[in-house]
């Protein structure tokens, strides 16, 4: 517990940009992504004298924003976001890398577990204990994820002999 | 390749973050105070939809009127409506309904109140409740020439100004008594914040379909949702927050008909549980009630909502 918890906006300041990039490279949709965490805090926010008292308050507004991520409310918000974009112009910013586009695209043909992992390990920074606790599986068994997904990711980032050929 | 993953992913986020617009810290707090402020609107919501779900008449079920008939002078009607009315102690309006006629108590503390409505003379009474401008709730009592008076149980969750609004044909005679209950609510506490915003994130799941009816847990729930025609509902509810609550749908026939029940028990969750497009059959014109229990852990902390298409 903490003898000074921290306060909501020093969360918020401080991860949720963190945590969208997260569920960013789970979804595929920076928006959603910001729409889900943004849903996780609010969340946190409407009990915060609970959570901020949480020996990892941040850990807790994750989980809630990954539950989101799979969960019966993001498939209800799927179809009020589309109908909401479809009025709002976005600010154009840069278009994505193709190196971003080509790793998002990828981690999306990966099974569900194995890409949660892979998130989990490389964007949230969690150890591997940390990830099989969270999913309530044996260690070894996120080894495995892991392992395949590195696998799988490698042959489909991998640029083919044509392709270094004609870069060269 | 182990390598150049962690580049990559480390490119990935340094990208991103500068791409990420949050929608901002006041935003949040506009939204968590919208939820409250909705799921407090619905508790006063559900006020009138309890005391249009539960009627009863003295004897304990509802009694049937009089022969309806036009036979009474007006002076009778009068006096037969304050006689089924007045057999109650307490504050008496009464008149008659010739055009839409406004009653307004005095400002209604919170608490568990009857409402006697009794109606002398032919047709019926339509009884409206409405605060802060808004129509809460309808009720149709039925008049007759020895008119019963109809007890509606009122729970008044907030202080505020009630209005009951009579509309009525062939002018039949009204009286009216609000009595307070000793206790409140029923012996339940008024519903908390949590029990309020869980309300609201239960109504979120079912946003997509249309609007929702929100309602807290501070004690079990008996809602006439409606009166609907012969075809097929679709009744979808949800719960958010701590415990389980024991949901039932009964459907009863206004005319002949045998009434029909399902039972669902919904373990909540933080995230929100949700039994989706319930197919709801109806034979004929029926009236849907909904009855929600919530065990101990969900009870005032829990939240939930229903929806019917």
């Amino acid at each position: 517990m903490h003898e000074h918890p921290p306060t909501f906006d020093e969360v918020y300041a401080a991860h949720y940009a963190d945590l969208t990039v997260q569920l960013y490279a789970y979804f595929g949709d920076r928006q959603e992504a910001q729409d889900v965490v943004q849903e996780a805090f609010c969340r946190a926010l409407a009990r915060w004298g609970s959570v901020a008292r949480y020996e990892d308050p941040v850990a807790w507004v994750r989980r809630v924003a990954w539950n989101l991520a799979i969960s019966k409310w993001r498939r209800t918000k799927t179809a009020l976001t589309f109908l909401r974009r479809q009025r709002r112009e976005e600010p154009q910013s840069a278009g994505p890398s193709p190196e971003r586009v080509a790793l998002v695209e990828a981690l999306g043909r990966l099974p569900e577990v194995q890409r949660r992992a892979m998130v989990l390990r490389y964007l949230a920074d969690l150890t591997v204990p940390e990830i099989a606790e969270r999913e309530g599986v044996a260690e070894g068994t996120v080894k495995s994820w892991l392992h395949r997904a590195r696998t799988t990711l490698a042959a489909q980032l991998q640029p083919s002999e044509q392709e270094e050929v004609r870069n060269a | 390749m182990p390598d150049q993953l962690d580049e990559l992913f480390a490119d990935l986020r340094a990208e991103t973050i500068t791409q990420v617009r949050p929608p901002g810290v006041a935003a949040a707090h506009r939204t968590v105070r919208r939820r409250r402020v909705v799921a407090l609107s619905a508790v006063v919501a559900t006020v009138a939809l309890v005391a249009g779900g539960v009627q009863l008449a003295f004897g304990g079920a509802r009694a049937p009127v009089a022969t309806p008939s036009d036979s009474l002078s007006p002076q009778q009607r009068a006096e037969r409506a304050l006689a089924a009315a007045t057999a109650k102690p307490g504050q008496t309006w009464a008149g008659v309904v010739s055009e839409p006629t406004w009653i307004s108590p005095r400002t209604v503390e919170t608490g568990a109140y009857r409402l006697y409505v009794a109606c002398a003379g032919p047709g019926s009474i339509g009884l409206e409740i409405r605060a802060d401008g808004r129509s809460l709730s309808g009720e149709n009592v039925s008049c007759g020439d020895n008119p019963i008076a109809e007890e509606i149980p009122l729970a008044v969750t907030q202080r505020t100004s009630y209005v009951l609004v009579l509309n009525g044909t062939d002018e039949p005679a009204y009286a009216i008594k609000l009595i307070r209950n000793e206790g409140t609510l029923g012996d339940a506490p008024p519903p908390n914040e949590e029990s309020a915003f869980n309300a609201g994130l239960a109504g979120d799941l079912l946003t997509a379909g249309g609007e929702p009816h929100l309602v807290t847990t501070e004690t079990r729930r008996v809602i006439k949702a409606g009166t609907f025609g012969k075809g097929e509902l679709l009744v979808s509810y949800a719960c958010a927050g701590p415990g389980k609550i024991a949901f039932s749908i009964v459907t009863t026939p206004v005319g002949p008909g045998t009434p029909t029940q399902s039972d669902d028990l919904l373990e909540c969750s933080d995230l929100g549980s949700v039994r989706g497009n319930v197919p709801t059959p109806l034979d004929g014109r029926s009236t849907v009630t909904i009855t929600a229990t919530p065990d101990t852990a969900a009870t005032n902390h829990a939240g939930w909502a229903y929806l019917i298409l």
